[in-house]
């Protein structure tokens, strides 16, 4: 059941278009990259294929359905800024379990450390709240992740290590990927596809 | 870490501070129960200072006045609470539909708010109190019908704020429902707004009950209830039986002060930024 966008379009005021016609296709298993230029339209494409708002043109599917606006969504959006993602009166534990109750193995996977749990997020650097924002969006009903510029924030090498984590426990639960960045070295590392946003 | 959780720290400081402050309002609705109404008999102990028999003195009727403080504030504390709390519960509901059920909800309420809000604030009370028909039944409708305003706007426009934060849309797009949103993201949200909101209204709500039993709408004079108890000695200052005022009026400021110091712990103490100090 792949991740189809038909024909979308986008505007924030009328008739001035972000973007128009796109069509996209994301395979489970799959990780595409999406690049472009600052202010194309990445983070409002990645909003829109996540759900989160309604295109002006086209459709999203997910094998073959819409997204339904009152259950858990399929499709999954890591944002750029954990310090926003994360509600600041929660202690780092319930915001874990908001979504569902990871296993050990996760938590280990991505270094998290049991201490952490017992925090406020203002107690953690943004690179410690990323991770947990990645293992929030790693439920099991999860078919599709997007990450929106997910390890801006980070240094090369433990940038690397969320990529490898992540992409492990993707590719064993046969969780498509889009990888949102214009850094091109990442993209080209990382991705199977590439997809290019806005005009040149 | 663990020698900042151990010991004394800031954190034990404000749960005794709060707790202190909780134990002096307990003692004195302890008190208000305990006193006899004995002491509010006319007496011929008359205009007496303070002393020990007396340690607020006693009234031109040679009633106690250390009895009548005690009772009058635990009488107008209860309408307070009573008051306030059904303002607040007002303003919550009408301030969380005004935000989150879109324009035509938001416009509704912000014209009931503005209706409210025009109308003279006194006159609207003494409608209210007069068509419920007095006593401590009209007061605490009176007030509560009136004062929920000003916190429906505060609330309304908090709530704005925090309804579009990037958590909350995450939340959605786990499938909570609008209800557990509401629950467990806003209202924690906008709760320190809340509780200052509550507790400014408690001296609000009193002065109101005395201004209504003033003009003769609200209890009847002999009930000892803090507001005809100032509003009476404001009438012996003159005459140099300072005690009437002074120790009712101190007792006031501290009781107000209290529930005061009690929400600033809370916050303190619920605040993440603030709770491991």
């Amino acid at each position: 059941m792949p991740l189809i966008g038909e024909n979308l379009g986008y505007y924030y005021q009328k008739e001035r278009w972000i973007f128009k016609d796109i069509h996209l296709s994301v395979a489970p298993g799959e990780v595409l990259g999406l690049s472009g230029y600052s202010g194309c339209g990445k983070t409002t494409l990645s909003r829109i294929l996540a759900g989160y708002i309604k295109p002006r043109n086209g459709r999203v599917t997910v094998g073959g359905g819409e997204l339904k606006r009152n259950a858990f969504r399929p499709v999954q959006l890591i944002y750029q800024h954990p310090e926003k993602a994360i509600n600041p009166k929660w202690r780092m534990e319930d915001v874990l379990t908001e979504s569902y109750t990871p296993s050990q193995d996760i938590l280990d996977a991505f270094e998290i450390r049991d201490e952490w749990l017992k925090r406020w997020p203002l107690e953690l650097s943004g690179g410690q709240l990323q991770r947990f924002c990645i293992v929030r969006a790693l439920n099991p009903a999860a078919k599709y992740i997007i990450a929106d510029e997910m390890t801006t924030m980070l240094d090369a090498i433990t940038q690397a290590k969320i990529w490898n984590a992540f992409l492990r426990i993707c590719r064993s639960r046969n969780i498509g990927v889009i990888v949102v960045s214009h850094e091109a070295a990442l993209l080209n590392r990382i991705c199977d596809n590439l997809y290019k946003v806005g005009r040149d | 870490m663990l020698s900042v959780q151990e010991g004394w720290n800031v954190r034990k400081t404000m749960l005794l501070l709060a707790a202190s402050s909780a134990a002096f309002l307990l003692l004195l609705l302890f008190l208000g129960f305990w006193l006899s109404n004995d002491n509010l008999r006319l007496s011929v102990a008359r205009n007496l200072p303070p002393s020990w028999e007396h340690p607020f003195g006693t009234d031109w009727l040679g009633r106690d006045m250390f009895t009548r403080t005690i009772k009058g504030l635990r009488l107008s504390l209860s309408v307070g609470a009573l008051a306030s709390v059904i303002s607040v519960v007002v303003a919550i509901v009408m301030g969380t539909c005004a935000a989150v059920f879109g324009k035509a909800a938001d416009a509704v309420i912000s014209w009931i708010i503005d209706l409210f809000i025009g109308m003279p604030h006194l006159v609207f009370m003494i409608l209210i109190c007069f068509i419920a028909g007095g006593g401590i039944y009209g007061i605490v409708l009176g007030i509560s019908l009136t004062h929920w305003t000003a916190l429906a706007r505060v609330v309304r426009s908090e709530v704005l704020q925090v309804k579009n934060a990037e958590y909350i849309q995450i939340s959605r797009s786990c499938g909570k429902s609008a209800w557990y949103i509401a629950r467990r993201h806003i209202w924690p949200a906008i709760f320190p707004q809340i509780l200052i909101g509550f507790l400014l209204m408690f001296p609000h709500v009193i002065l109101h009950e005395a201004a209504l039993t003033f003009l003769g709408f609200g209890l009847s004079p002999q009930t000892p209830a803090i507001g005809i108890i100032l509003s009476e000695a404001m009438s012996h200052i003159s005459t140099g039986k300072w005690w009437l005022v002074v120790f009712p009026g101190l007792l006031l400021v501290v009781v107000i002060k209290s529930f005061d110091s009690i929400g600033e712990r809370i916050r303190i103490l619920l605040e993440p930024a603030s709770s491991h100090e």
